[in-house]
């Protein structure tokens, strides 16, 4: 019995090992997992600096005693919103600076060179008028008790308050005259709509006047600056800058540290750019990036700047407006780079009056 | 004697016999065999299209848990078309494909693109077929980053990113930390294989197969036939069957254009949403 037990369990085994056979050459064996390791996978901490805006004496000195103004254009559907130039704005106001900005309505040749129908100044004579005033409206025969010897009596509420609107419309008056002083400065942040052809000289001009004139755009915003950056030689690149091997939590926010010594660059030693794009022109490149940084679009072994000064360093580019804003400002030597535009843009630009003065003369 | 009983005493003698007992066995083993030893098969899956939704997701899913535990199956061939999707639905294919991968062998058959969660995924497998035009690679993420929260008194938080999970650049160290999960899956899957460093990959560019095999980001150029040999030979299988899974909710679409992204752009809350997805921008 035991010997058919065995032959039939050998029939088993050989149909079985036959099928495998059949079906199988052999066995899978896994490789060896290789599992990501997650717990090495960090961010750094945003480099901040601590900033404290000083302004130096050397700047508070260009800073005159009559109260200036800077005019932010509005009027060209620009791309940006009033707020995300909000540390700028309070830079130049803690200088001492009137923040002024230009609409679709007003007038640019009025509002940035201060054109105005002179007639009409001089006609307006509001100190006599304030005169007349109260000479008219004061309650009759007061006058001649009055005598600049005699101690006066506690003028009347009615006194008072004349008195006080007097001096109100004086103020105010100031202040009207104060407005229709030129700015100082003309920032424009990427504009959409295209600048006249009368707009553009009134820009030139004014820039000519000594006035200075500080371009924004950013490559993450539709803008036509090149419209207006091009009467001065400055093109936005369309590209945007990048550096894969070090940079701030993104490929696209590029530290710089190579600085052209100026003003504008003065105690910098590292920023950051959050989208930065080229700014071509002949010369004035003021920050430059370094070999590992690489353009979008420019095959190109020359260094490449996103910001540069212009026109006698009275018309600045700035390829990037994030570093500007909340909580960017914060990181580095950021609010240090504002810093040094908000005083760069208080300082008056040399006019080039005398050059085209000089120009007939040497023809003669 | 009747004829009953001399077949009696034939069955008798036959059961008794030597040759029966090896019929016995033989007929045994048959029915052992195939129990014990079912037809291999090599499953095919079809990941075609972003994988987006959930429902899609929990397919894939589903269908690699069936191969996964399975007897029948031996060997999987991933077919992928995909520019990718999700990070969630990318990561929770790739750990599963892992995990079947330890089981069975896993060969992925790249058709027209295998980028970015398509290429994360692909690079589980035991081995990555593409043919010489397939367009690999798009290492890299992207986020919708969250809007910023409007202030409802009706509303109560018990923080400042109660709302929101985080400052915007907070998202975008996230996003530094996404990139960098990609990085490393991609160098501990593809190994010495891999000529790429991570500056390159992170370049998320497209390489075209025969490029992608220089860079070492696939390992031959193949189709399917190819794929089916390797998944064969590594499962140690002479002959089987095939099991197509045909996914009910996968797109038909593998591209990803401009209104797509426009779709996914309306999306975005509050709350941030990364992408392993190779889009086409404009």
């Amino acid at each position: 019995m035991i010997k058919r037990i065995v032959i039939v369990i050998i029939g088993i085994i050989v149909v079985v090992l036959g099928r495998g056979f059949f079906f199988y050459s052999g066995f899978y064996t896994s490789p060896p997992s290789e599992i990501t390791s997650y717990e090495n996978i960090v961010v750094p901490p945003a480099p901040t600096v601590e900033f404290s805006d000083n302004v130096s004496d050397n700047i508070s000195d260009n800073i005159s005693e009559e109260k200036r103004s800077v005019l932010i254009d509005l009027a060209h559907e620009n791309n940006f919103e009033v707020e995300e130039l909000n540390v700028l704005m309070l830079r130049l106001i803690s200088r001492g600076f009137n923040i002024k900005f230009l609409d679709a309505e007003d007038d640019l040749k009025k509002e940035l060179l201060g054109e105005e129908e002179e007639e009409e100044i001089t006609e307006e004579e509001p100190l006599e008028e304030e005169e007349e005033i109260t000479q008219e409206e004061g309650p009759p025969g007061e006058e001649e008790e009055i005598t600049e010897e005699e101690p006066l009596e506690e003028p009347s509420e009615e006194a008072k308050k004349e008195e006080v609107e007097v001096d109100k419309e004086k103020e105010d008056d100031e202040e009207e005259e104060e407005e229709k002083l030129p700015p100082d400065a003309f920032i424009i942040v990427s504009p959409q709509l295209e600048f006249s052809d009368e707009d553009k000289e009134t820009v030139e001009e004014f820039v000519e006047d000594g006035g200075k004139l500080l371009l924004i755009a950013d490559p993450t915003r539709q803008s036509n600056i090149n419209d207006i950056s091009l009467e001065f030689g400055v093109i936005f690149e369309s590209d945007y800058l990048y550096n894969l091997k070090e940079n701030e939590i993104n490929y696209r926010n590029i530290f710089i540290t190579e600085f052209e010594e100026n003003e504008i660059t003065k105690n910098l030693k590292k920023i950051v750019l959050y989208v930065t794009g080229t700014i071509s022109s002949d010369e004035g490149g003021l920050a430059f990036v370094d070999e590992n940084t690489f353009s979008s679009v420019i095959e190109s072994t020359k260094q490449l700047s996103p910001i540069a000064l212009v026109e006698g360093e009275k018309v600045l580019g700035v390829h990037d407006l994030t570093f500007m804003t909340e909580p960017y400002n914060g990181i580095l030597d950021n609010n240090q780079l504002i810093a040094n535009i908000a005083d760069w843009l208080i300082i008056p630009g040399e006019k080039e009056e005398e050059e085209e003065e000089a120009k007939p003369a040497e023809k003669g | 004697m009747s004829r009953l009983e001399a077949t009696k005493r034939l069955v008798r003698r036959w059961l008794r016999s030597i040759p029966f007992f090896i019929v016995l066995g033989l007929a045994l083993g048959v029915g052992i065999s195939v129990l014990v030893i079912p037809r291999p098969n090599i499953a095919t899956i079809n990941i075609s299209g972003p994988f987006l939704s959930q429902a899609y997701t929990d397919e894939i899913l589903d269908t690699l848990q069936y191969a996964r535990e399975s007897n029948n199956i031996k060997g999987v061939i991933l077919r992928i078309d995909s520019p990718g999707g999700g990070a969630s639905a990318t990561e929770q294919i790739y750990l599963d494909i892992l995990r079947l991968r330890q089981k069975k062998p896993v060969v992925v058959s790249i058709g027209t693109i295998a980028a970015s969660g398509g290429y994360y995924i692909a690079v589980a497998s035991n081995f990555i077929y593409a043919e010489p035009t397939s367009q690999i690679g798009s290492i890299g993420a992207f986020v919708s980053i969250p809007q910023p929260e409007e202030l409802d008194e009706n509303i109560g938080t018990t923080g400042p990113f109660k709302a929101t999970g985080g400052s915007r650049r907070k998202v975008m160290g996230h996003l530094e930390m996404v990139r960098q999960e990609f990085i490393d899956v991609v160098r501990s899957q593809r190994g010495d294989r891999l000529q790429l460093s991570e500056e390159e990959l992170s370049r998320g560019e497209i390489h075209v197969g025969v490029e992608a095999l220089r860079f070492g980001l696939i390992d031959e150029i193949g189709t399917r036939t190819a794929a089916f040999e390797k998944a064969t030979s590594l499962a140690g299988l002479r002959n089987y069957g095939v099991v197509e899974f045909q996914l009910k909710t996968q797109t038909r679409t593998w591209s990803f254009g401009p209104s797509d992204l426009a779709d996914l752009k309306s999306q975005t809350g509050l709350m941030p949403k990364y992408y392993y997805l190779h889009f086409e921008s404009r």
